[in-house]
């Protein structure tokens, strides 16, 4: 009997020690993706994923951009007079900083500049960590193609980084992992700008001019990219070369402006990148703009005869902006004065451009397609403060199929956010040829996008819509214009064409006007916006953002803060 | 065969003897009460007795036999008897320090006299008639060193508990649970009036046994099994009604526009339909189409209630001969003073084990299987923040909602949680062991222990859509073609079995004792996940059981990058070996070899020693015959622990499957499926490893004056190296870099843990009172950091060397500007302005930057303590019970929302008293919209004193055992009523000073979302047939 028991207990133990071996340890990770199972081309579809600034990391910050949204709004509009912050008052802030961005007082600790500067390095690390996998996969057919794509991803993130920091720290695919976190930021911009142009100058060696998928990279996107970096270090020639080259592409002025705005997919052969969106795609409401999610107007949440309703009502145009629509006799911008008085949010006499009423909405004009009512007032959530101007450009039709409802997510489809658009890059070209002396080379390209401008169908009188729904007027302009005069128009043009498309403040820096214009904008608007009263903007400071105090506190002090803040 | 023939003849032959006689009597107190209960054991035999209600007994045996006598908590005397005695008269002493108590600790039994090392034997009688479903909340302030921190939700589920000061602010606080020997981290499930006994394992030494799971402290758990003596049933049942304690106030719907006034610089208000100016008639409906009217709406009030929560266990328990068995029921109910939310517990205990083989084979098992149902919801922050103008329900019957203006964009509270009221999380725990334990002789003993627990998870998550102001919100998407909604469907099956295999020695040779065990374990934990997310037509009722009927948008039956499905390996080895002199001079060293499959294979084994000594100065000569010193030991220990609870696969890099976010539309078709692609979800680090601590610990034990007094004090130094990190890492480390493990730098804690006991003598019908008081104190640094030689910064949580972890870390708020001159000869400060924070420039340079900030607080307190008193009469029982912290600092994250009108929700009550030139003196900020001086930056304007001190339990109990048991056939009846959180005194200005929060992004931060606690009163009937 104790036999039996002693003999029970042995072997007990032995079963204990026969499995006492470091196989039983060794626990691999179960159905997961790890990086032995990567599917190379879901790491590139992923990288592309990001440029919408939407992240796995289960924070509201990185699910909901709309604080820092990808494009601009919050960083360029409404730093630069098009366009008012909105929402319900001064203090609905989100981010806690967007007021201040306005304002220019924004502050190192702003979650903004933060969840930018979060959102960008994200889409880097996706980039870097793609490209590191795809070296080290010997036989992956796309390899070179797909690593072209990947590295104007990265210039395109670099670019952000440098319109909005002027600075950034660089880790590509050859920084080693472990000293990802070393690498200090630069504020030396020969040095930045020759890193994203090295990416895009080793994609356009690669890259085709077409690609099956509308949404990859082609040549054309890199040659873009490259001409804009050209740009904004103003070395003209290589401007007009390389806009040149995405000029020999496929693309065009699409003849209808309303349907650009309003309609997913109609803009497709203007946009030369676009962030590409999507719905009904098993995303609860879609792969949508959630960054410019707060963008829609406002309406009564129990009146179903409003088109989207209980919107946030942000990002509103400025008077400014408004005004710069006002046209002479002969349908040009009143390039000195047009600030000098105000276009009365209900005037429909005074004669405007056409555009006006394409991208920005007043009461009483037709909504896109709308028929139930035009533009009301209550659409408006704090008129006192942000007056009566509503965004229009980048608002889905209430009619379009690709809009999800009609409340949440309000004005967002499946419509594409341009970063570049073909328009954007014939003003460069403009702008070049005007730089190095051909100013009426420079005009005949203005002149060409005012002409598809004129051309398009109007905005039509809600109550009758065989008449226009204003004033509208515009011409072309003369040959013979002096250099400077041509800029003036350059400038205005790019206003009126790309308003409220996160362009304006970063022109402003590059023009090395941003400290002046806004300052008398924002003196100019205080009578309007009480707001403004004191504000100022430091010149050689607010041109760019702080450094985020988090990053500098999360490397120790490694990275630096810009001088002033 | 062959054995089985002999099992029998064990089990049932009987050993005659030729010459038996018999005892009989009476058992009593010292002060002369009988003493119902009570066993008679013979030794070396299994005969036994047990004394009747009145103390009286008879027992028939061997002459010349021992005759042992013996009562839970008094001296067992034992005699030799040699003829039949009919008169006997026992007196057992009372023993308060209870010292022969034997006790379980790490995998054995100990008698509470040997133990060496710092274990809190928490007094689980006292623990009898606790209205709370959950034993954990009532251990709180009664161990000294131990620390809990509970959220309030129902069940108590959420409580973290943390021993001895924080260890590791990652990788849970939490200690392990042994519960009947089952390595576990949760608690959840336990009923605690299946409860026999806990023992709380402090210092290295006693918890080193446990290894690499034992570095936040070990707390033991022994349910109950029966006694010797008659069938035993017990029936507990309570019922509690539940209150909110803490105030919570905001502003009303006038108070709110006055505020947002003025915080507009005197502009009128946009709110709803209209637009406010101070003496403008508010309008009747805050809508355009006369849906809402003009409300005052408390939202606060509206998604509280009082709540009502029961308890109900039934116990039997039956020993006889060499077989016992105790059987629990139990149900405990919680409905949580947050509407729709609730707390459900049923469970079921079979305890069982038979001696055979002439008593040297003990078989049995322990098992518990608990089904528990939760509805967690909380809206509270909502609430706090919703627009009070808004009313509850608009005229149409539907949930009142804000309708653009200047109310806000947020839900009705009220409305989520109702949305959410179907969403039940069920969780099915089975778990306990079977086991062996074989005398070879009586030295040796060998053993063998399967334990089990077993976890399935079922979540149906089916939140609804609902109807605000007309329009159907919430899970509801239009596809155009269609309208559906979407569901999870979650399926989480845990199984863990630790296979443990000892043989112990035991030998007394004089006065020379020795104890000593080796084992081997085996732990194997295995998990599986099935998620799906569905999508079903709008309306239709989804049957979660078949969701291959429904459009699958998401199957992660195939993909599981989140850690949870994860498995995990451990194989140990350890012994130990204790020695005592003549019960006076005691040595004990135990080693733990563990190899743990959550790190790289690089750093995957580990060794963790430790060493007892302790010496009982009362049995030395010279105090051997003190009538004032009735037992004094001094302690001492060392050990090693370590800590390996993190993400199990934390050493390797993860990707992950978002439709969300890693997909993308590459086509560029907009409408319809899109390309998939993968995104780093977790940053492996293969050279991760444990997290060690090594801990001296020093104590004394003394009773003093016929054990009247009792005294019990530690001191401890525990460092922690390579303390296991997960913290905010630079952007450029990707998504996944946040979860990102390191082995971050060293800590030390530094503390004493006191108890100091008074208890009367009792005599029958006497008053007697008692009282019972601990004391802890801790002191935590930092002593270095390995990868950044600077700091750690988490928001306001700093941890950096020389100081405490997670002190607050921030900028000086040197009152508020209230003059122009102030302003003007204040540093260079963005925002400066009348009525704004002055922030202190540190390092005077004429610049407020981020080189001003600083150490602006210390969460951790001063000390803690608890503090009970208990007075009886007769059959009537009064206890109260005190607790309390003091210095500990607080932030008060509240008030970023509360105090500053720059977000249009409500305000807080302080916006009332805000600095204006009227208001000179207040310490308010003026009201403004904007924040032009960044106030809600860290500062010591949010730094509280998080002292209190309070009423924890107040309790009368009145035994009504003579009064009614003999009518009513009982052999017990007791009745209490009970209340909790009767009040407490505390500085702190925010909603609730009893934060949780022992997390990476720090400690003792209060914000908007806890889920309130409770201030409750039981009334209660414990039965005994």
């Amino acid at each position: 009997m104790k036999k039996t028991f002693i003999y029970i207990a042995i072997c007990s133990f032995a079963f204990s020690v026969t499995s006492c071996q470091e196989e039983f340890l060794d626990v691999a990770p179960e159905n997961v993706i790890s990086e032995d199972n990567l599917d190379l081309e879901k790491l590139v579809v992923s990288a592309y994923s990001s440029l919408d600034y939407r992240f796995n990391t289960g924070e509201f910050r990185d699910n909901w951009p709309f604080d820092h949204a990808p494009s601009n709004w919050a960083f360029s509009d409404i730093r630069s007079g098009d366009a008012y912050k909105g929402g319900g008052g001064v203090g609905d802030n989100p981010g806690g900083g967007m007021h201040e961005l306005e304002t220019h007082a924004i502050f190192p600790s702003s979650e903004n500049v933060y969840n930018l500067w979060r959102a960008v390095y994200f889409g880097i690390y996706r980039v870097n960590s793609a490209i590191i996998a795809i070296q080290g996969n010997t036989d992956f057919s796309n390899k070179e193609i797909r690593i072209a794509e990947l590295k104007v991803i990265r210039a395109h993130f670099y670019f952000e980084l440098m319109k909005n920091f002027g600075s950034f720290a660089y880790i590509d695919e050859n920084t080693p992992v472990d000293q990802v976190a070393t690498i200090p930021n630069s504020f030396d911009k020969d040095f930045l700008w020759g890193k994203i142009e090295a990416d895009l100058n080793a994609a356009v060696e690669v890259l085709p001019e077409t690609q099956t998928e509308m949404g990859r990279v082609n040549k054309y996107v890199a040659y873009a990219f490259l001409a804009k970096a050209k740009l904004f270090q103003q070395q003209w020639a290589e401007v007009i070369t390389y806009s040149n080259e995405v000029l020999s592409g496929p693309y065009g002025l699409v003849t209808d402006l309303e349907k650009l705005y309003s309609s997913a997919g109609y803009g497709n052969s203007e946009n030369v990148f676009a962030i590409q969106y999507s719905v009904n795609d098993g995303s609860d409401f879609g792969n949508l703009n959630f960054g410019d999610l707060l963008n829609s107007p406002d309406s009564p949440a129990d009146d179903a005869n409003h088109p989207y309703i209980n919107g946030d009502d942000f990002d509103k145009p400025t008077q400014n902006i408004v005004n710069a629509f006002k046209v002479d006799a002969n349908g040009l911008p009143l390039l000195e004065s047009y600030n000098n008085s105000d276009l009365d949010p209900m005037d429909t006499t005074t004669p405007v451009d056409p555009r006006l009423d394409h991208s920005i909405g007043r009461p009483g004009i037709t909504w896109k397609k709308w028929t139930n009512m035009p533009q009301q007032v209550n659409w408006s959530r704090d008129i006192p403060t942000y007056g009566l101007y509503v965004k229009k450009k980048n608002q889905i039709d209430p009619y379009d199929d690709t809009r999800p409802s009609q409340g949440f997510p309000w004005a967002k489809g499946a419509l594409d956010h341009a970063i570049i658009k073909i328009s954007d890059v014939m003003l460069w070209k403009a702008e070049a040829l005007i730089e190095s002396g051909s100013a009426d080379e420079g005009i005949a390209i203005i002149n060409e996008i005012r002409t598809r401008a004129k051309n398009s169908p109007y905005v039509y009188d809600f109550n009758d819509n065989s008449k226009d729904a204003a004033n509208y007027k515009i011409g072309l302009y003369p040959n013979g214009l002096t250099k400077s005069k041509a800029m003036q128009a350059l400038k205005m043009e790019r206003r009126l064409e790309l308003h409220n498309e996160g362009h304006h403040f970063y022109d402003l820096v590059r023009w090395g006007e941003a400290a002046s214009w806004i300052n008398e904008y924002m003196l100019n608007e205080s009578s309007k916006r009480l707001y403004y009263s004191g504000a100022h903007f430091d010149q050689n400071k607010e041109e760019y953002l702080p450094i985020p105090q988090i990053e500098i506190d999360a490397t120790s002090g490694l990275y630096q803060q810009r001088s002033g803040y | 065969m062959k054995q089985l023939i002999y099992l029998f003849a064990f089990l049932f032959a009987i050993t005659v003897s030729a010459q038996e006689i018999t005892w009989s009597g009476s058992i009593n107190t010292a002060t002369g009460s009988p003493l119902p209960g009570a066993s008679i054991t013979v030794q070396g035999t299994s005969i036994g007795a047990v004394s009747d209600f009145d103390g009286n007994f008879t027992i028939t045996f061997e002459s010349g036999s021992t005759l042992v006598f013996s009562y839970v908590g008094y001296t067992t005397y034992s005699v030799i008897a040699k003829a039949s005695d009919s008169n006997v008269n026992i007196l057992l002493k009372e023993d308060a320090s209870q010292l022969d108590e034997v006790v379980v600790t790490g995998y054995g039994k100990e008698r509470k006299k040997d133990i060496t090392g710092a274990i809190s034997v928490v007094d689980v009688e006292d623990m009898e008639g606790v209205a709370t479903p959950n034993v954990i909340s009532k251990l709180q302030s009664k161990i000294p060193g131990l620390t809990m921190k509970s959220s309030g939700v129902p069940g108590g589920n959420d409580t973290q508990i943390s021993i001895r000061g924080l260890t590791s602010v990652f990788g849970g606080t939490g200690p392990l649970w042994v519960i009947d020997g089952v390595q576990t981290t949760s608690p959840a499930g336990l009923n605690a009036s299946e409860i026999e006994s806990i023992q709380v394992l402090k210092d290295a030494a006693s918890a080193g046994i446990y290894g690499t799971e034992a570095a936040r402290g070990v707390i033991v758990v022994t349910t109950k099994q029966a006694k010797e003596g008659a069938a035993k049933i017990t029936l507990n049942t309570s019922t509690s009604v539940n209150t909110v304690r803490d105030n919570f106030s905001v502003l009303n719907a006038q108070q709110w526009l006055d505020v947002r006034y003025v915080a507009q610089g005197n502009v009128p208000v946009p709110a709803g339909n209209f637009v406010y100016t101070p003496g403008v008639q508010l309008p009747t409906y805050l809508d355009a189409n006369n849906n809402l009217l003009v409300s005052d709406t408390n939202w606060i009030n509206t998604i509280l209630r009082n709540s009502v929560s029961t308890r109900t266990d039934f116990g039997y328990s039956k020993a006889k001969d060499n077989w016992k068995v105790y059987t629990g029921l139990g149900y405990a109910n919680d409905n949580g003073i947050i509407e729709y939310t609730y707390y459900k517990r049923m469970n079921a205990r079979l305890n069982s084990s038979v001696k055979l083989l002439n008593d040297k084979l003990t078989i049995g098992e322990n098992l518990t299987v608990t089904n528990f149902k939760e509805v967690k919801g909380n809206s509270m922050e909502d609430a706090l923040l919703q627009n009070p103008l808004i009313p509850m329900y608009g005229e149409d019957g539907t949930w009142g909602g804000p309708t653009g203006g200047g109310l806000q964009d947020k839900w009705n509270p009220l409305a989520i949680l109702y949305i959410n009221r179907n969403n039940v999380q069920e969780t099915t725990r089975t778990f306990g062991n079977v086991y062996f334990d074989y005398n070879v002789n009586d030295k040796i003993t060998v053993s063998s222990k399967f334990n089990f627990d077993i976890n399935k998870f079922k979540f149906n998550e089916q939140t609804e859509a609902f109807n605000q102001n007309g329009s159907l919100l919430g899970n509801r998407y239009d596809l155009g073609d269609q309208v559906v909604s979407r569901y999870n469907r979650n399926r989480n099956l845990s199984e863990t079995f630790i296979l443990t295999n000892m043989v112990a020695y035991s030998d007394e040779i004089g006065k020379h004792s020795i104890n000593a065990f080796a084992g081997h374990e085996m732990m194997k934990k295995d998990q599986n996940n099935v998620f799906y997310r569905i999508q079903a037509p709008y309306g239709e009722k989804v049957d979660f059981e078949n969701v291959e009927n429904y459009t699958i948008l998401q199957d992660s039956s195939v993909l599981d990058a989140y850690g949870i499905g994860a498995d995990s390996r451990r194989e140990s080895a350890f012994a130990k070996v204790s020695y005592d002199y003549d019960d006076t001079y005691y040595l004990s060293v135990s080693a733990r070899r563990d190899g743990s499959s959550r790190f790289g294979k690089n750093n995957r084994y580990a060794t963790f020693p430790t060493a007892s000594a302790g010496w009982t100065l009362s049995n030395e000569k010279f105090l051997k015959e003190s009538n004032t010193v009735d037992n004094l030991k001094l302690r001492a220990s060392w050990g090693g622990n370590g800590n390996a609870d993190i993400l199990e696969y934390a050493q390797y890099s993860i990707y992950n499957i978002s439709l969300e976010n890693s997909n993308y539309d590459l086509v560029g078709s907009g409408y319809g499926p899109i390309a998939g692609g993968v995104s780093p979800n977790q940053v492996g680090n293969p050279d991760l490893k444990w997290e060690q601590s090594y801990q001296t610990n020093l104590g004394l034990d003394a009773a003093l004056f016929n054990s009247k007094l009792n005294v019990v004090v530690d001191v401890y130094k525990k460092e922690t190296s390579d303390l296991l990190l997960q913290i905010i890492q630079p952007s450029v480390l990707g998504e996944a870099g946040k979860t990102l493990f390191f082995n971050a730098g060293d800590m030390e804690n530094i503390g004493i843990d006191a108890v100091i006991g008074y208890k009367s003598i009792p005599t029958v019908n006497e008053f007697r009172w008692g009282t019972d008081v601990t004391f802890s104190a801790y002191r935590n640094k930092i002593t270095q950091l390995n990868n950044s030689d600077n700091f750690i910064l988490n928001g306001v949580s700093y941890t950096g060397v020389g100081e405490s972890i997670g002190s607050y870390y921030g900028y000086i708020a040197d009152g508020i500007f209230r003059t122009p001159e102030e302003v003007a000869v204040h540093a260079q400060q963005p925002g400066k302005a009348l009525g704004n924070i002055r922030y202190r420039d540190i390092n005077q340079d004429g610049v407020i930057n981020q080189d001003d900030r600083t150490i602006i607080g210390n969460p951790h307190p001063d000390f803690t303590f608890g503090i009970g008193l208990n007075a009886g009469i007769k059959n009537w029982d009064l206890n109260v019970f005190f607790d309390g912290s003091y210095g500990n600092d607080m932030y008060n994250s509240q008030r970023e929302m509360l105090d500053f009108p720059y977000f249009g929700f409500n305000h807080g009550l302080n916006t009332l008293d805000a600095w204006s030139t009227t208001n000179a003196n207040s310490l308010v900020p003026a009201l403004n919209t904007s924040n032009s001086n960044d106030q809600k930056r860290a500062s010591t304007y949010f730094i509280e004193d998080g002292s209190f001190f309070r009423m924890r339990t107040l309790s009368i109990s009145h035994d009504l055992t003579n009064a009614l048991s003999d009518k009513l056939g009982l052999s017990s009846i007791n009745v209490f009523a009970q209340a909790e959180n009767l009040f407490t005194l505390t500085r702190f200005s925010g909603f609730d000073y009893e934060v949780p929060g022992l997390s990476r992004t720090g400690i003792g931060i209060a914000g908007l979302a806890t889920y309130p606690h409770t201030k409750s009163f039981t009334l209660g009937l414990n039965l005994q047939f």
